[in-house]
């Protein structure tokens, strides 16, 4: 079974359902264990924290959004489907559209769209690479079946049975484990705020260039030098960074530097870059803003043109500056509470029956889990893989695009 | 319901319709019979003074998957210069040469077009793919799945060949990925630079499988006319945008042996090494083997001056070409033991020599391939140039004195390597029905469309003609997709889901077996995540699934 709740999207667990609760058999991922197990709940339809009949929600959400003249649909925790059918609502509505994790990846889109990079996939890093360098150590806690499946399998098409992957870790590494037989872990302990200067004195080394510094970051001259040393003898370094566990003052220098050394190294030999991130639906969501709005999310459909803007209508910016009146919160995945807003924003939250939200909403509309609830599809964090995900147990709560349609058609 | 169309010029060119004055009769999605009681009519549309074609079918356009969306993402400014205004279309959207997909139908349809085929569709993304394409309104699709550069295959033929193992193989991705054809980019070459080789000539080993881009041709264009598609193997050959491939492709053509194949965008495949700036153009050479071998079939992949992007798996040609990126970024990807892929923006300078000249090649090519059924009208969209600029093509193609005088606005030097001024070739209505409806149509075996008999899909365009016909083919006066009017005087009034077309082929289930084990060995999903069944397809009636049978030879 495929799992939905991070952007590895792993299709390897084995669940066991019985009186349609699920526990995960096969797999030592917390995050999965935490979505899967989450017991499935009984919330109702709510209007003002009353029950009320799905229809009338329904209802009550259009005549609310309909009211607004600055609605925000954000959160975006929901499968392709789901995001299409939101996008759509947000056409009709005026509205500006984000996703909850947007800020995750919104530096990296920032660095390609100013120079672009060299990017590559979990199946080539697995198969091909020799070494891994992970930049921003909580990668571990955070990913957890990506040592299994992708640093250390059992086998891969590639790499010599002698040789052994060397897989460095950069960062604050108190987590970091040990090596096996598959590969080698070696690490520069750094703390988490001084990554980027790390990253800074191995791209000097990389392109050649003479440093005067003995130290950086409290980190000897001589072991960054080294790493620089293995990494122009590898075949195929791959650098491995998530962008949500990096600093974000200093995200967006270290997400440039690893990107300028994979161009540096790619003019004589091979080497390519790997993010992680957009959970919660969240590269789902940004694919799917892009092939129907042109834009990877933060659109605004409030005027003549469709309009975009990663500094403004980004959900945080919008809140804090209290321009808007209206808000959508959407996550049948991550089950994610929708954020503070001023007391005259109304709110409509579509989430998980599992969670008693309708106290906190004007509406409340429970909404099942793609990949438990209903069958459905959602692009990994490579953003080339779109992983298919079956309905696991029988339930009545609806999709996210089931919802949004009526929305729609009521319009 | 019965509707006639009245009294306008018909080119027909797979009924030898041409330009006579005919009625069109629709019944339901159909092209109907003349009724034999004109009263039975239900509806006359008066078209008189205007040119009735088939529908327009692009046979190599890319519009969905990874590497269209990454230069969605890539290029926000491309989009800013391009807006759609709310309420100019059902939907709104923007862009120039990277648009969304909405855009993206609604254009193709407000052109006359009512078929687009999608040509580089990674199996590993083609899932994505189709969804993209099912987000792509009014017209019709399909995808040619990619193969050549993947570990899979490369295994099999760095062992002694099994070719029936190779069929099997190639029948189960058109079947899992709902592939209408096979295409190849670069045989071996995209897996080549994965390994750190900067070029793969038609003879040379990849390092990694000992494997030769001329034996994967081979086997697979040899699979592919095995297994009976109609389509023959859809090739983008060694060496693209490289001064002095023409050889490459010469050898290449020989190394077929006859057996059928669609070169495509072959402008940037024709390239010669004469003169001083060690560039020039092959294509005479070329033409003169494509007219001597009727296996063949081409699409020119013309360039057009202005800004553009260029998306292709070719990653090898892709990195080379990176340094003229304009504006001055670009994205490489390796791409899950599959393919890869290089999204790299361009801007063709009419004062460039070389684009200049990549500008003229084109134009001989079309104008020096004899057989119109046999070359298709394509710009690579949007590696040529954006499909907008089809109006203009089809002028300079039929207009000599305008072909001329834009001639003589580009680089002096480049206008003057080019045999262009001498060829006085106009292409007629009729012909020009052939490049861009009928030929496509008949080579990807869609025997209801690019027609306008009876029987045929009621895929229409209505052109106002004109003398210009950069005009007339801008702005249709009327478009009807399967029996109903999607387009009034240039504009999108109704939309229908288009159709998704495929083609099956049987195989034996022996090799998912041997793909089972591969994907549980080595690679980071399941093999069943490839295969993406029907309904997925048909989708809740957004999009239709047609089916097409291969005729299997062997």
């Amino acid at each position: 079974m495929a799992c939905p709740f991070c952007s590895l999207l792993c299709d390897d667990l084995s669940l066991s359902v019985t009186d349609n609760k699920i526990v995960v058999a096969s797999n030592d991922c917390h995050r999965a264990k935490l979505g899967f197990e989450l017991d499935p709940g009984r919330q109702y339809p709510q209007i003002e924290g009353q029950r009320v009949s799905q229809t009338a929600a329904i209802k009550a959400a259009v005549k609310l959004l309909r009211r607004g003249h600055r609605p925000l649909i954000s959160g975006l925790g929901a499968d392709i489907e789901g995001v299409r059918e939101t996008i759509r609502l947000a056409e009709l509505s005026k509205a500006i559209v984000d996703h909850g994790n947007s800020a995750d990846f919104d530096i990296g889109m920032r660095v390609m769209q100013k120079k672009g990079w060299y990017m590559t996939t979990l199946a080539e890093l697995r198969n091909r690479s020799d070494l891994v360098v992970i930049v921003g150590a909580d990668i571990v806690g955070n990913y957890e079946n990506f040592a299994r499946r992708v640093l250390a399998p059992k086998q891969n098409l590639h790499l010599q049975k002698s040789k052994r992957r060397r897989v460095f870790y950069i960062g604050d590494i108190a987590t970091a484990p040990k090596s096996t037989k598959a590969c080698v872990i070696e690490s520069i302990h750094c703390d988490s705020s001084r990554i980027a200067e790390i990253m800074a004195a191995l791209r000097a080394c990389i392109s050649g260039r003479l440093l005067q510094a003995k130290c950086v970051a409290k980190t000897r001259m001589g072991e960054v030098e080294a790493l620089g040393k293995a990494i122009k003898e590898a075949d195929y370094p791959v650098f491995v960074w998530a962008p949500a566990h990096l600093p974000s003052v200093q995200a967006d220098l270290t997400i440039q530097s690893i990107a300028r050394i994979i161009d540096d190294l790619n003019r004589t030999q091979r080497a390519a870059g790997l993010a992680l991130g957009g959970d919660n639906g969240g590269m789902s969501a940004a694919n799917v803003c892009t092939w129907l709005t042109g834009y990877p999310l933060h659109v605004s459909f409030a005027g003549k043109t469709i309009d975009y803007d990663p500094v403004q209508y980004k959900t945080s910016a919008l809140l804090e500056h209290k321009t808007i009146d209206t808000l959508v919160w959407i996550d049948s995945i991550g089950n994610t509470a929708a954020p503070a807003t001023d007391p005259g924003v109304r709110r409509i939250v579509i989430g998980r029956a599992s969670t008693e939200q309708g106290s906190i909403a004007d509406v409340f509309i429970p909404v099942g889990v793609p990949g438990i609830d209903h069958a459905g599809t959602m692009i990994r964090t490579d953003s080339v893989v779109s992983i298919h995900l079956d309905r696991v147990r029988t339930s009545r709560a609806p999709s996210v695009r089931k919802i949004i349609r009526s929305i729609v058609e009521q319009w | 319901m019965l509707t006639r169309l009245r009294g306008a010029k018909v080119y027909d060119p797979s009924n030898g319709v041409d330009g006579e004055i005919q009625d069109i009769y629709i019944q339901g999605n159909r092209i109907a019979e003349p009724p034999i009681n004109v009263r039975s009519v239900d509806k006359t549309v008066d078209i008189r003074g205007c040119v009735v074609m088939a529908g327009g079918i692009d046979i190599h356009t890319h519009i969905g998957g990874g590497k269209v969306n990454i230069a969605r993402m890539l290029l926000p400014e491309d989009h800013q210069r391009d807006l759609v205004a709310r309420g100019r279309h059902p939907r709104m959207g923007c862009g120039h040469a990277a648009p969304s997909t909405l855009t993206t139908g609604y254009r193709y349809a407000e052109m006359g077009y009512t078929a687009c085929f999608e040509p580089a569709m990674l199996p590993v993304n083609a899932r994505q793919a189709h969804m993209e394409m099912a987000d792509t309104p009014i017209i019709d699709k399909g995808a040619y799945a990619l193969l050549g550069n993947d570990d899979f295959l490369l295994r099999l033929l760095a062992r002694p060949a099994d070719n029936e193992v190779v069929r099997d193989y190639v029948a189960w991705i058109l079947r899992a990925t709902q592939a209408l054809a096979i295409k190849i980019v670069n045989p071996g070459g995209i897996n080549a630079f994965k390994f750190n080789q900067r070029k793969l000539d038609l003879d040379e080993k990849n390092d990694s499988y000992q494997v030769t881009p001329r034996q994967i041709l081979k086997v697979l264009a040899k699979s592919v006319q095995d297994l009976g598609l109609n389509h023959p193997l859809h090739i983008h050959g060694c060496n693209l945008g490289v001064p002095g491939n023409m050889a490459t492709t010469l050898d290449m053509i020989r190394g077929l042996d006859g057996i059928a194949a669609h070169l495509t965008h072959l402008q940037f495949h024709s390239y010669g090494v004469e003169g001083d700036r060690r560039f020039s153009s092959g294509a005479a050479a070329i033409a003169e083997v494509i007219n001597a071998n009727p296996n063949l079939s081409i699409d020119v992949g013309q360039v057009m001056f202005g800004q553009t992007v260029t998306e292709s798996s070719d990653t090898m040609q892709q990195y080379a070409g990176h340094v003229f990126a304009d504006p001055k970024k670009w994205v490489g990807m390796d791409i899950e033991c599959d393919a890869g892929c290089g999204v790299v923006p361009f801007r063709y300078k009419d004062m460039s020599f070389v684009n200049a000249l990549q500008w003229a090649i084109g134009l001989e090519l079309f104008l020096l391939v004899e057989d119109p059924w046999r070359i298709f009208l394509t710009t690579d969209h949007p590696n040529g140039a954006p499909f907008t600029s089809y109006p203009h093509l089809i002028r300079l193609l039929a207009d000599q004195s305008f072909r001329s005088d834009m001639l003589a606005t580009i680089n002096a030097d480049a206008a003057h390597a080019s045999d262009l001024a001498s060829i006085k070739r106009e292409y007629s209505l009729y012909e020009i029905a052939i490049i861009t409806r009928a030929g496509p149509a008949k080579s990807l075996g869609l025997q209801n469309k690019g027609h306008l008999g009876p029987g045929a899909d009621a895929d229409i365009a209505v052109y106002r003609e004109h003398k210009d016909y950069e005009r007339m083919f801008t702005t249709p006066q009327y478009v009807y997709k399967n029996g109903t009017l999607v387009v009034y005087k240039g504009r999108v009034c109704d939309e229908a889901p288009g159709t998704t077309h495929v083609t099956r082929s049987d195989f034996n289930p022996t090799i998912e077996t041997k793909l089972n084990r591969y994907f549980n060995r080595y690679m980071t999903m399941k093999k069943n995540q490839i295969i993406i069944n029907d309904d997925e397809i048909r989708d809740h009636g957004r999009g239709k699934l047609k089916i097409h049978r291969a005729r299997r030879r062997l």
